[in-house]
């Protein structure tokens, strides 16, 4: 019981530490605006852009993961993961290159003389915020498709169709994770106020930084961020909680026997089409990004002239990496708990999603006021805004956890502690893998925290980014969003290799 | 259990030991001053007087919520030592907060720098010379369709900075008219400066209110556009001076000094203009650039603190203007 409260305090310290070091602001919350009519029209437009965003990502995301969810084994079976390095990039610059190349397009369009395509307005922020989120919508897929046990579907296969088997099987089962995926980016679509306004339009999370640009208070964003922390419990309720009960067990030692699914033709042209729209996405912006960085000598200039920033990001993701790893282990034991216990500690998991970053950054300096910054706080802003991500995929990395290893290595071992390495972490280890290179990826994207705590002579990467995309150096601009990118597919084949080598290891029965 | 204790351990270990900044031969410097114009100069300082810079970048996508409020956060224990801002409100927001000391006499708590002023950028494919938009009221003109005029967003930057300009000239109430006039006519407000640049360089837009430094941008790579200072006839152009000020209790005082009196010299001044950062010099020795006509550039007479003093008052009534 004490452990867990001390777990608990300890979680709540670091996670939500930056939030408590500003509650004494709230004290001058009298000075700030309170909420109006128009604030609350404006949040459900919004809540209505994200929800259009997110529907749209996932009528892509799930079709195009249904199709490489049958990719199991060979380069393609690697290659489906490929998508996910186009999420580290800043939403602002899948805007730029969409915005260019649909320009583009109607120019074509214009010369044939049909209508052209709206660059920007609701319609437009949608779908390009959609497209920005789809790696995302898709991987997250994925990893639900992913936790459905592989003897239902075979005993399913022996008495029906496939497609029934995928209606009455697959996706009942694999549902609450990707339902669980789709609240994740509803809630990264509502707290993204860059494409929208690259767009024209107005949105909530605009006008909580506007209230802290204006007043310079923490107070009045603090208020405004209620109605997105009330929003991100509805999340929680309406998906995470069944996220609980998705049958799983574990994947590596799934073998699904049979042929490739046969599914009707207007399914499996849904599923092309979609991954086509995927491929899409993913062809678009790395030949807008490369057309606009040059040649390889460019990349090779932008490269160099950016090595320091490029070593601290590095080192920043990384430390946030392996520091976010038990935070994420034991919230997500907190997580799979039943009742009270659990659906709480989805809450404060899922919560810190919606905090606006500035404020979790001046919540970081409060704290280094009081006992000492340093080059870490940049890992540390990464820690406290993405530790979530870390924590859902623990949980469902627990769910596949086989008790039957745990109970037979507690009669083989005496001592916890050689029971918990040489069992526990050895079966968490692809969580842990797949958890840390996520945490790698967003914190080496970040920008509103890090701004605020990043130490004097230091700069991320995307700082520069963001620096140069005001100057209009487009080339360097487009350099280093590859180079980023380049970083993802890197961290994500290194973590994809582990796995599978991992996997081999377990299933040839030299592990546990 | 154990992975906390370790985690705390690691935490403990580390996050003391690693406060940069205080060090005799290092400066801190936050800036606001795009990087690609600063790093230069600041390269410069340390080559001539051996001083290390440690200088931290704002970004115009933090919608200037970054480094003055970090600034504010860090009073009781200031990190930096010097604030070289791109313009000059949220100088005078810092002074009032009590962030700055005196930097230049007794009560003088920053230095101006070269200026930029907020100009009209037109598209010349698209508007003919004798249509150019001449005043900011000309963009709130019917003529022009819907999503033809845009501006950035007036709650931040020198945008924001520009509407409390027009508060403290016009009055409120007409100024708050005249932005009310901009909004139904269709004009699109868009995410910054640089972008209403982009978008009237690509022909999106048909003109729109930008910085001299983004607009001169524009036109050195060769954008079909022309720049019209606004309102010659009227109440003149804003011309807006980028500031440099001491922190107060930052670590390395006498370094931060030798620094303000540096970035607020002639010679910085003319390698900004040669950059293309500042295009109004305030040293008599520096020449203005050709296509920019000082001598006869009538100037909005507002005062900085009179326009620093509209300023909470614009953001607020345009923001339930502009973000609805």
């Amino acid at each position: 019981m004490i452990a867990r409260a001390l777990r608990l305090v300890v979680f709540v310290a670091i996670i939500y530490g930056p939030l408590l070091a500003l509650l004494p602001h709230l004290a001058d919350a009298c000075e700030v605006s309170a909420m109006s009519a128009r604030h609350f029209v404006l949040l459900g437009r919004s809540v209505g852009l994200a929800a259009g965003t997110t529907l749209f990502a996932m009528l892509i995301g799930l079709p195009a993961a249904l199709l490489m969810w049958q990719w199991r084994d060979g380069p393609l079976a690697r290659l489906r993961w490929l998508p996910l390095a186009l999420a580290l990039m800043p939403p602002y610059v899948h805007a730029l290159v969409w915005t260019q190349a649909g320009a583009g397009l109607n120019v074509q369009l214009a010369a044939l003389g049909l209508p052209e395509l709206p660059l920007h307005g609701w319609v437009a922020s949608c779908l390009v915020q959609a497209l920005a989120l789809l790696p995302l919508a898709t991987g997250l897929s994925l990893l639900g498709l992913g936790m459905v046990q592989a003897r239902l579907i075979e005993a399913g296969r022996t008495l029906k169709p496939d497609a029934q088997v995928l209606s009455a099987i697959v996706l009942p089962l694999a549902a609450p994770a990707i339902v669980a995926g789709a609240g994740l980016v509803f809630l990264l679509g509502l707290m993204d106020y860059s494409v929208p306004s690259l767009l024209s339009v107005n949105v909530y999370a605009l006008d909580v930084f506007a209230e802290y640009s204006a007043s310079g208070n923490p107070a009045g964003p603090l208020l405004m961020a209620l109605p997105l922390l009330a929003l991100a419990a509805v999340v929680v309720l309406a998906s995470q909680s069944a996220l609980r009960h998705a049958a799983s067990v574990p994947e590596l030692r799934q073998r699904e026997g049979g042929g490739p699914p046969r599914y009707p033709a207007w399914l499996t042209t849904l599923q092309w089409l979609a991954l086509t729209v995927l491929a899409l996405n993913v062809l678009v912006m790395f030949a807008g990004l490369a057309a606009a960085t040059g040649s390889v000598g460019d990349l090779l200039v932008a490269a160099a002239n950016a090595k320091r920033e490029i070593g601290f990001t590095f080192a920043t993701a990384l430390v946030a990496a392996v520091v976010c790893l038990p935070l994420a282990l034991t919230a997500a034991h907190g997580m799979a708990a039943r009742g009270a216990r659990g659906w709480a500690w989805r809450l404060l998991v899922t919560a810190p999603l919606v905090i606006p970053a500035p404020l979790i950054g001046i919540g970081l300096v409060e704290l280094s006021v009081r006992s000492g910054g340093g080059l870490l706080m940049p890992a540390l802003a990464g820690v406290a805004r993405f530790t979530p991500f870390a924590a859902i995929i623990m949980l469902a990395q627990l769910r596949r956890l086989d008790p039957l290893l745990l109970d037979a290595s507690r009669v083989l071992h005496t001592r916890s502690a050689r029971t918990w390495l040489q069992v526990r972490l050895t079966l968490l280890a692809p969580g842990l893998l797949a958890s840390a290179t996520v945490v790698f990826a967003l914190t080496a994207g970040e920008l509103g925290a890090t701004l605020v705590v990043a130490p004097p002579g230091w700069a991320t990467v995307t700082m520069r980014i963001y620096n140069y995309l005001h100057y209009g150096g487009s080339a360097e601009v487009a350099g280093l969003c590859l180079l980023m990118a380049a970083g993802a597919v890197g961290a994500g084949g290194l973590a994809a290799l582990a796995l599978g080598r991992w996997s081999r290891f377990l299933t040839d029965g030299q592990g546990t | 259990m154990r992975n906390i204790v370790i985690f705390a351990a690691i935490v403990i270990a580390l996050v003391p030991g690693c406060r940069p900044g205080a060090d005799a031969r290092s400066v801190v410097i936050y800036t606001s001053v795009d990087q690609v114009h600063s790093e230069p100069i600041l390269r410069a300082f340390t080559e001539r007087s051996g001083i290390n810079v440690l200088p931290v970048y704002d970004v115009e996508a933090a919608k200037t919520v970054g480094l003055t409020n970090r600034l504010i956060a860090e009073r009781d224990r200031p990190q930096a030592d010097v604030w070289w801002n791109g313009e000059f409100a949220q100088t005078l927001a810092l002074e009032r907060e009590g962030v700055l000391v005196p930097c230049a006499g007794a009560d003088k708590y920053w230095r101006p720098i070269a200026g930029r002023a907020r100009v009209i950028i037109v598209n010349t494919d698209l508007v003919a010379e004798a249509d150019f938009p001449r005043t900011r009221e000309d963009l709130a003109d019917e003529r022009w369709q819907p999503g033809e005029i845009g501006i950035a967003y007036p709650l931040f930057g020198t945008t924001a900075t520009e509407a409390a300009a027009l508060y403290a000239t016009w009055g409120p109430d007409d100024a708050l008219a005249y932005y009310r006039r901009l909004r139904d006519s269709g004009a699109r407000v868009v995410d910054g400066n640089s972008v209403v640049r982009d978008l009237v360089a690509a022909g999106q837009l048909k003109a729109g209110l930008t910085d001299t430094d983004d607009a001169r941008g524009a036109v050195d790579r060769g954008a079909p556009v022309a720049i019209v200072l606004p309102d010659q006839q009227g109440i003149g152009t804003l011309v807006i001076p980028a500031t440099v000020a001491l922190v107060a209790g930052g670590p390395n005082p006498n370094a931060g000094r030798r620094l303000v009196d540096f970035l607020a010299g002639a010679e910085v001044e003319r390698i900004l203009m040669d950059s293309g950062f500042a295009q109004v010099p305030l040293h008599a020795s520096n020449p203005p650039p050709e296509w920019l006509n000082v001598s006869d550039l009538k100037t909005m007479d507002a005062s900085f603190d009179a326009i620093a003093e509209q300023l909470p008052l614009a953001q607020q009534q345009l923001r339930e203007l502009f973000v609805r």
